[in-house]
Parts: structure tokens; C-alpha cells; sequence
């Protein structure tokens, strides 16, 4: 389309579905339970779109004796609200607590839902919230409209690492690393097995770097492998059994570090390393995630490659 | 009188629209920006030019960033280029670089800032005096003319300034037949369209070969990323050559840079 009309053409639709669209708004959030008292609510492979309404990413949450442990609330209050309703619907527990795993808009967003609970992050998480909170949530109001309905940032409070829950059923760790951005909180339940990892992994969706560290990243995976769980939750695409999205995120890395310095090294530029392919077969959007990752990666290992 | 004028003008429209599909000059803009008769008038008044697609304009999907949008240019396919004029449709600052390849090809790849979406444009001039207009597409949630720079807000940025570090890349087979000579200089590239900071950026930079003759020109504007990286590519060999940089408050960076 024409992106001088895009706009218009947007105004346009909006006021023509205005009457239609009130039910239309709806997520269709559903909860797949992959261990006891723990469930996922897995996002869509794509991204961000008017289509899907920012429903990008996984959150997911542990029914426990004392209340609803609860990571990631989603992109937008609609999607929080939605959320606290299929929750409502598989418990009568009261949220516990609410966690968001970084900074990224896709995961933080639906707290204004949670506003009665305790709601918490890292307190890096929370500093850099306090500098780009709002640009982001401002960044998805353009991506996906009226979605984001009064959407606002609501400002989780610091926690500390460490075991947060243990009863004879579970025994929940909060695990921060870095690497994905610069705080990467991971949910980790010893008992079940069942590790939240945000989006330090991602599954059969290329993985997305707007504020990476490959190399810290790499590391905070070889974490991940220490614990051995025996599922991983993504912070995009299905739940796995054992260790295969950590590694396929991990291999992927290995690429596209491999890939970047190597463009570098034969002096190539953004136009033609952006046509390279990663050799993923089952994973969704390389060729967009390339291109963005390049943006925010590529200039600064060009430069060092120039004397 | 009135209707004689019109009939007339309607002549004559009859006759250059004829003359141009006899020459198959494309004057039809491929992007359909709102922007185009005002920028023809304002660059290239009176001027014959033509919609060219044997020139490559490529951008990103989206501008992923603001301030830091890929751009390459390849005029390759039109020959006896004099000089490639890169202009921004919509965009507080409309020309964006000015590049005289002389002994390069005219062929440039670098980054720019864009303020909202555009078309871009690389108008290429050749020696017969006719322009070649090839376009291209930036999407953007924009700003990036009206930002600060980010080097800017480190205290020590004048230690940095003007550090340039450059390289020669032997013709491989990524690359093509050709050498690419790639360069980086640290400038805050101000627009000065960011609160209290004036514009601060590099105007000039001229490419000099072994005998101090000049073999290459740019002119830069505003819009010319902070920080810039360019790449250009030579027929030929390798050959030591020196970069001479000059920014609006009259300083000057010098590199030599060896093959």
C-alpha cells in the first residue's frame, strides 16, 4: 500500500468497524497446561500487527496453595483483563503475584489488569522502564491501535532473586540473568521442572535483539543448561520438553554472530547481508528479525572491522 | 483569448507528452508521493528528467531506527553518470547528499535519519545533461531529524570527534568485481533541529589520490546519519588514497588510507 495513504485509509476503517468492533477485541486467549498447576497461554509466531493485537508473546502461571504466580501479563490492558479471566476460569486462588520478565512491551503492558496484586521486576528491568516505559508502549499504540485501549505503563516494583514459593508440590526460583536486554528474569519451578525463561529462548521464531548482548546472551543460555528443566516455556513459540529451544536459540546466535562478523570481515553492507538466510528451517520470521537485527547490531561490528 | 490559451497550452501538452513517449522518458512518479512536483521544481527546475528503474534505490522494510537508515544506491546502469543528487520527499531537510563518483562508480551505500515516512530519491545526472530519477520507500514511525545525537551526551565526545577509521576490501565474491573502499567518521551530525543544539555536521568530503588530484566528491546535509559509515566501490585497483572531511564550523579530519 501506499504509505502516504496508509494512514488515511486507517482513519477511515476505524470509523467504519467503530460499531461492529466492540466484541472483536478479544485475544482468544487459551491455556495449555504443561505440568502440575502450571499453564501457558502461548502467543502468535508473527509480529506485532492491527491483526493479532500485540499477541506476540508467551505468558504463562503456577496455581499454588497460597495464590496465582503469574509471568508476563501481555502487550495491552485488553489482553490483561482477557488473561484474568481465563485464569479465574481454571482457579479461584487470587493472584499472588505478578512478575514481568524485561522490558519488552509485549510482556509488561496488561499489569494495569493486576493493579490490586503485588506487581514486580528486576531493578534494572524497572530503571530502564523509567526511561523507555513509555516510548515503548507509544511504539506498540502505532504497531497495533486501538488494541492498546487505554493501555497505560503501570510501574512493577523491585523483587529479589532467589526462591520465592516452596510447598510440597513446588519450589518456584526467580533467576535473573542477562543478555536478551540487559535484565532477563526467569521463572524456574525445581519441583515440576517447568523453567520460564522469558526471552532469553525463543522457538521456531527468530529471535529478536533490539536491546542484545549476543555474548552475555550465550552465556545466560549455557545457565539454562545447567538447571536442566525438564520443560522450557519460551518467551515466544511452543513449550518444549528437554533442552531443544535453548539450543536451537543458542545455534541461532552462533549464526547470526558468525554471519555479521563474517559480512564485516569481506566489507559487505546492510543491502546484502540482510539477503542471507539462517539455516532454520521450522523457524518464522528470519528474514524480518535479520534485517531488525542488523540495525541494532550490525553498524557497531562494521565499524570494528575497519582500521 | 482565454479559450486560444487554452487550446494552445493543450497543443503543446499534446506535443511534449508525444516527444516524451517517442524518447520513452517515464515522467509518471513511481511512488505517487504528494511531494515530487515540489521537489522537480525546487532541484531541478526546467530540467529534463525521467522516472528510471535501471537505477537501484534499496531501504529497509521499516526503519527500525529513526536515526540510522540503511540506504544503497546503485546508478551502474546508467552511464556517463556526472553526479547522483540524493533528496527526501517529506522531510524538514530535503537533500540528504550530493556525490560526484569521478573515478568511483556510481554506486554509494550509507545511512540516514528520516523524520517520517518517504520516498527517496537518487536523481542522477548524467554528462548529457538529462536527469535519471530512481526512488525508493522508507516506512517509519519517524523523528530521527528532530533527535539529538546520542554521542552527545557522553562528556568526552570531543576526544572522539572527527576519529575516522577506513578500509580497502579486495573484490571477493560477495562483493563483486569491483573494490570497495568502506569509511567511519565519529560527528554528532546535529540537524539542529533538537532543542539548544545548533547544527553541527560535515558539509564536504573530498577523496584525493597519491598525486593530490581529487578523484571523488561529497557534499553532506543534514540528514546524513550520526556517525556516518559509507561504502563505495572502484573499478581498477587498490590505491592509497586520502580522505579530506570539512564540517560546517570549518573543521577539518584528514586519513590516509592504504591499500
Amino acid at each position: 500500500m501506499n504509505i502516504f495513504a496508509r494512514s488515511l485509509i486507517g482513519l477511515t476503517c476505524l470509523s467504519l468497524s467503530m460499531s461492529s468492533i466492540g466484541k472483536q477485541f478479544d485475544y482468544q486467549l487459551q491455556a495449555k497446561q504443561v505440568a502440575k498447576d502450571t499453564y501457558v497461554v502461548v502467543g502468535k509466531s508473527e509480529s506485532f500487527s492491527s491483526a493479532n493485537g500485540g499477541n506476540i508473546a508467551n505468558t504463562g502461571f503456577v496455581v499454588t496453595a497460597q495464590g496465582v504466580i503469574l509471568f508476563d501479563t501481555g502487550p495491552s490492558l485488553r489482553y490483561g483483563t482477557q488473561l484474568r479471566t481465563l485464569i479465574g476460569k481454571i482457579t479461584d486462588q487470587p493472584i499472588q503475584l505478578v512478575l514481568n520478565s524485561h522490558l519488552h512491551p509485549d510482556h509488561f503492558l496488561g499489569n494495569g489488569a493486576f493493579s490490586d496484586a503485588p506487581v514486580h521486576s528486576s531493578l534494572k528491568t524497572i530503571q530502564q522502564l523509567q526511561v523507555v516505559g513509555d516510548d515503548l508502549a507509544t511504539g506498540l499504540y502505532d504497531l497495533v491501535g486501538d488494541w492498546m485501549r487505554d493501555t497505560q505503563v503501570h510501574m512493577p516494583t523491585p523483587i529479589a532473586t532467589g526462591q520465592i514459593y516452596s510447598d510440597q508440590y513446588h519450589d518456584i526460583e526467580l533467576i535473573e540473568l542477562e543478555g536478551h536486554s540487559t535484565s532477563d528474569l526467569m521463572l524456574y519451578d525445581r519441583h515440576t521442572g517447568v523453567l520460564f525463561a522469558g526471552d532469553l529462548v525463543f522457538f521456531n521464531r527468530a529471535p529478536t535483539t533490539p536491546h542484545a548482548t549476543v555474548p552475555n546472551w550465550m552465556t545466560a543460555l549455557s545457565r539454562i543448561n545447567q538447571l536442566q528443566p525438564r520443560i522450557i516455556v519460551p518467551g515466544h513459540g511452543q513449550p518444549t520438553d528437554g533442552l531443544s529451544a535453548m539450543q536451537q536459540t543458542n545455534d541461532y546466535l552462533i549464526w547470526l554472530a558468525e554471519t555479521l562478523t563474517d559480512s564485516a570481515e569481506q566489507g559487505l553492507h546492510f543491502h546484502e547481508v540482510k539477503q542471507l538466510q539462517a539455516p532454520f528451517e521450522q523457524m518464522k520470521l528470519k528474514a524480518f528479525e535479520l534485517e531488525r537485527s542488523l540495525i541494532h547490531l550490525y553498524r557497531d561490528i562494521e565499524i570494528q572491522h575497519l582500521y | 483569448m482565454k479559450s486560444h490559451k487554452c487550446i494552445a497550452n493543450g497543443f503543446i501538452l499534446g506535443l511534449s507528452i508525444s516527444l516524451t513517449s517517442l524518447s520513452q522518458a517515464n515522467t509518471n512518479d513511481p511512488t505517487d508521493s504528494p511531494m515530487w512536483d515540489y521537489l522537480k521544481t525546487k532541484y531541478i527546475p526546467n530540467q529534463s528528467y525521467q522516472f528510471d528503474q535501471r537505477i537501484i534505490v534499496q531501504t529497509p522494510l521499516f526503519a527500525e531506527d529513526a536515526t540510522q537508515v540503511p540506504i544503497t544506491i546503485d546508478a551502474t546502469a546508467i552511464p556517463n553518470v556526472e553526479k547522483i543528487l540524493v533528496l527526501a520527499d517529506i522531510s524538514p531537510f530535503q537533500k540528504v547528499l550530493e556525490f560526484t563518483p569521478g573515478k568511483f562508480t556510481p554506486q554509494l551505500s550509507f545511512s540516514m535519519k528520516v523524520q517520517q515516512a518517504t520516498a527517496v530519491r537518487a536523481m542522477v545526472l548524467t554528462k548529457s545533461g538529462v536527469w535519471h530519477v530512481g526512488s525508493g520507500l522508507i516506512d517509519a514511525s519517524g523523528g530521527g531529524c528532530s533527535a539529538p545525537s546520542i554521542g552527545l551526551a557522553d562528556p568526552a565526545w570531543q576526544d572522539y570527534l572527527g576519529e575516522i577509521r577506513a578500509r580497502w576490501f579486495s573484490a571477493n565474491h560477495l562483493t563483486g568485481e569491483k573494490q570497495r573502499l568502506k569509511f567511519h567518521i565519529i560527528h554528532p551530525q546535529d540537524t539542529g533541529l533538537a532543542d539548544s543544539i545548533p547544527a553541527f555536521f560535515i558539509e564536504q568530503l573530498h577523496i584525493d589520490n597519491q598525486q593530490g588530484n581529487t578523484i571523488a566528491r561529497l557534499q553532506l546535509f543534514e540528514p546524513v546519519s550520526e556517525n556516518p559509515t559509507m561504502t563505495l566501490e572502484k573499478l581498477g585497483t587498490t590505491e592509497t588514497l586520502t580522505l579530506h572531511f570539512r564540517d560546517n564550523n570549518g573543521n577539518e579530519f584528514t586519513r590516509q588510507v592504504k591499500p
